[in-house]
Parts: structure tokens; sequence; C-alpha cells
């Protein structure tokens, strides 16, 4: 009975063989892979390398070729012509800035005397071009308060870099005792060393310097009024005096 | 299995053939050839530059006219005519009706380059500047003497006065002052730019 059981049983009592597939193992080979990937990979480097080698070589040749171009453009002649030029505007720039006014100097020299100074001799010298011109005057004034003033009034002027007075000395001309008690016979003799600014007083400041004088013509033009009402004043003192010396000339006459 | 090991083997170091035989001297050959290229192009762009800045500066030499030209080149001639120059100074003073008691012409000296270095200016190298002096003596009025001046400063080449002295009383010939006149003894430069380059 135990058995019939165990026969009517659709329960299969051992796993069947014949339906159950065999699992398949893949093997995978990496290092093929691998193999694979870096040889391909080398020669489409190469040819990249390669390629782009080619268009580096190319590029080069026509860099080459557009430089050749340029060079067959530029003209070693002409570039020399405009670099003399150049030297010769730059040096006469220089030459015409460093041109000193002497006129002007003196000018400013005889706007800056003052009181009663004499001048004995003016030396002017300019040992460089670009060197400031110096001026030496030798002079004698009466006393040592006006070579005081003269030293302020020198010293003020804006043109003068330098300024120093030597040789101040106090010399008599005779020993004449009645001149010599009154002091008249006293001077003072002086040397006056100046050096000037060569931006102020050359040809081109010349110009502005003169440009400056605008308030002296004013005053000038002032004193021409001054003179011209003193003119009219004389004429009218003089037609009256005309007119007098007439009627006089008519009384005399008439007498 | 046997041939497919010694197939990768082969492919491996055929690879390693092409790398360390090709491609790594040919990478290195590459950036050299790029340093190249960079170097063309920085030199082909300053090239460029200099052209269009050579034709630009030919563009500004020929817009000088003639005249100014000419006037550049008297102002600042190749070479002093020192002949020239005196007949010039003499035509300044007649032009101003002082006659010339004496000109006499220096050598013709180089002027040095200065330039500043340690301890002070100092005197380098040529300047391609030249220069003549010219001693000049007259006798003049103060103001006719100014008029002169003036003339000589407004020249059309520059005489620059390097020296000038004159004095109240005439030790020599006194009787100079007593017509109101001065005896001038003067010192006149005249340059010339003889090399340019």
């Amino acid at each position: 009975m135990a058995d019939l059981q165990k026969q009517s049983s659709f329960i299969p009592q051992r796993p069947s063989k014949g339906n159950v597939k065999p699992k398949r193992m893949r093997k995978i080979y990496v290092l093929n892979y691998v193999t694979y990937v870096i040889f391909f990979g080398t020669l489409i480097v190469t040819a990249g390398v390669f390629f782009f080698g080619w268009s580096l070589d190319s590029q080069i040749d026509t860099l080459a070729k557009q430089l050749d171009a340029e060079q067959s453009v530029f003209n070693e002649n002409e570039l020399a012509n405009v670099k003399i030029l150049d030297t010769k505007i730059d040096t006469a720039e220089g030459m015409l800035n460093n041109h000193v006014s002497v006129v002007s100097i003196l000018a400013a020299i005889e706007q800056s005397i003052v009181g009663p100074i004499q001048l004995l001799d003016f030396v002017y010298t300019r040992t460089g071009q670009s060197d400031a011109p110096l001026v030496s005057l030798t002079a004698e004034t009466d006393s040592f308060n006006t070579v005081l003033f003269q030293n302020q009034v020198l010293a003020a002027n804006g043109i003068i870099r330098g300024l120093d007075i030597q040789n101040v000395s106090l010399e008599t001309k005779s020993i004449d005792p009645a001149n010599l008690a009154l002091g008249n016979d006293q001077f003072v003799s002086l040397k006056i060393m100046a050096t000037f600014d060569t931006a102020a007083v050359n040809y081109k400041g010349a110009r502005q310097f003169q440009s400056l004088e605008a308030p002296v013509d004013m005053v000038e033009a002032s004193l021409d009024t001054d003179n011209s009402q003193l003119e009219a004043v004389g004429d009218e003192q003089i037609s009256e005096v005309v007119e007098d010396e007439e009627s006089v000339s008519s009384n005399d006459s008439s007498l | 299995m046997g041939y497919k090991l010694i197939v990768q083997l082969v492919l491996l170091i055929t690879s390693f053939v092409i790398i360390f035989t090709f491609i790594t001297p040919y990478v290195t050959s590459i950036s050299e050839k790029q340093d190249k290229v960079l170097e063309y192009e920085q030199t082909l762009g300053k090239a460029a530059e200099l052209n269009a800045k050579l034709n630009e500066l030919i563009a500004t030499k020929n817009s000088i006219s003639p005249n100014e030209m000419r006037a550049l080149n008297t102002y600042l001639p190749s070479r002093i005519y020192h002949i020239e120059v005196m007949r010039d100074i003499q035509n300044i003073f007649d032009v101003n009706r002082i006659p010339i008691l004496t000109m006499t012409s220096d050598a013709e000296g180089v002027l040095s380059k200065v330039a500043v270095v340690e301890g002070g200016p100092k005197n380098t190298s040529d300047s391609g500047i030249s220069y003549r002096d010219f001693n000049i003596t007259f006798v003049a009025e103060y103001e006719i003497f100014k008029s002169i001046l003036a003339s000589i400063e407004s020249n059309a080449y520059p005489l620059e006065v390097m020296n000038l002295s004159f004095a109240a009383q005439d030790e020599i010939h006194p009787e100079i002052n007593s017509s109101g006149q001065m005896r001038y003894s003067l010192l006149l430069r005249a340059f010339a730019l003889t090399n340019a380059l």
C-alpha cells in the first residue's frame, strides 16, 4: 500500500537530468581586449600625429611664404631714409629748444638793473649746446644798499637760475680830503654772475617771454595817453601864450 | 590558446615599437614644429607691423612739402660750408649797416654724446653733429648791436652765440666810446648733421 502511494505521486523523486541545460561559462579574456585597444589606439594615434605633423608642415610653409612676401615688400633704403629724416628732425628740434636768444637775456638784464649802477663790461659764455648760458657783469655803484637791492631784484627775476655777486669792494677814485669827507669819490665795484634757465631764454621761450610783456605794453599805453593829455594841455598853454603874445603885439602895434 | 597569446604578444610588441620609434619622436618634432609655427607667426606679425609702420612713416615723409624739407636741410645741413656761413654773417651785418672789423673761422669739431652715468654726465661717443666756430669783432651802438643779434637769432640756420663780450670803455681805442659805440667780440657756432645714422 505504501509502495502504491509512492508510485502514484506526481512529485519526481529525483531531478530529471535530461531537461536541465548545462550552465555555459563565457570566458572573457581582458588581456585580449586590452591588447586590441592598445594596438588600434596606437594606429589611430599614429595616424593623428602624422596628419597633425603634416598640417603643421604645410602651415610652416604657408607662413614662410608669407614672411618672404613681407620681406620682399620691406624696403631697407626707405627705412634708412626715414631714419635719417627722423634723426634730422629730432636733432633740429633739440637744437631749436637749445637755441638761446641773447636778446632776451639782454632785455632781462636791462629790466633787472635798477638804481645807479654803471655796467663796465659784459661777458656771455656758453660752454656747450645744452649748457645753461652764463653772464658775467662787472659794475660800479654808489653804495652797498644799491648792491643789496640789486641782488634782490635779480634774484626775483624768473629766468635767472643761479645768481652770485662776487668781488664786492669799496674803492676810492681820488684822495681829495674834501671829497673823501663827503664820500663823493667812493664807489662800490662788484661782479654779477648769473646763470640763465635755457628753457626760458631759448628762441621759442623768448617769444613767450616777449608775450609776457603785455602789462608793460599796457603801462606804456597809459603813459602814451598821459603824454597825449600833457601834449594837449601843452598845446592849450601854447595857444594861450600865442594869443597873449598876439594881443601884446597888437597892443604894441597899436601903441 | 597558444596562437591567441602569440598574436596578442605580437600586437603589444608592435604597439610599443610604434609608440617608441614613431609616436614619441614625432610628438617631440611636433612640439618643435609648433614652436616654429609660433615663432613664424610672431615674426610675421612683427614684419607686417614693421611694414605697416614703415608705410606710415613713408607716407608722413612724403607728406612733407619740398619747401619744408628744404627749410629743414637748410636749418641742419649735412656739412658746414664755412665760406657760405661767413658770407651770410657778413650779409646780416650789411643789412644792419655795420662793418665787421675781423671775422675768422676755427677748425671743424664734432660734438660728443653726453650720457648720464654713475658719477655724473660723461661724453660717450660721436653724436654725428659737427660744428664750426666763427669769431667776429665789430663796433656798433648798443641798439644796433641788439638788432644784429636779433637777425642772427632768426637766421635760417642756427648760429649759436657761444661767447659775447663788450666793455663800456675800450682800452685799445678809447675814441670808440666817445661816439656812443662799443667794440663787441662775438663767437658764433654753426652746426651740421654729418652722420644721421
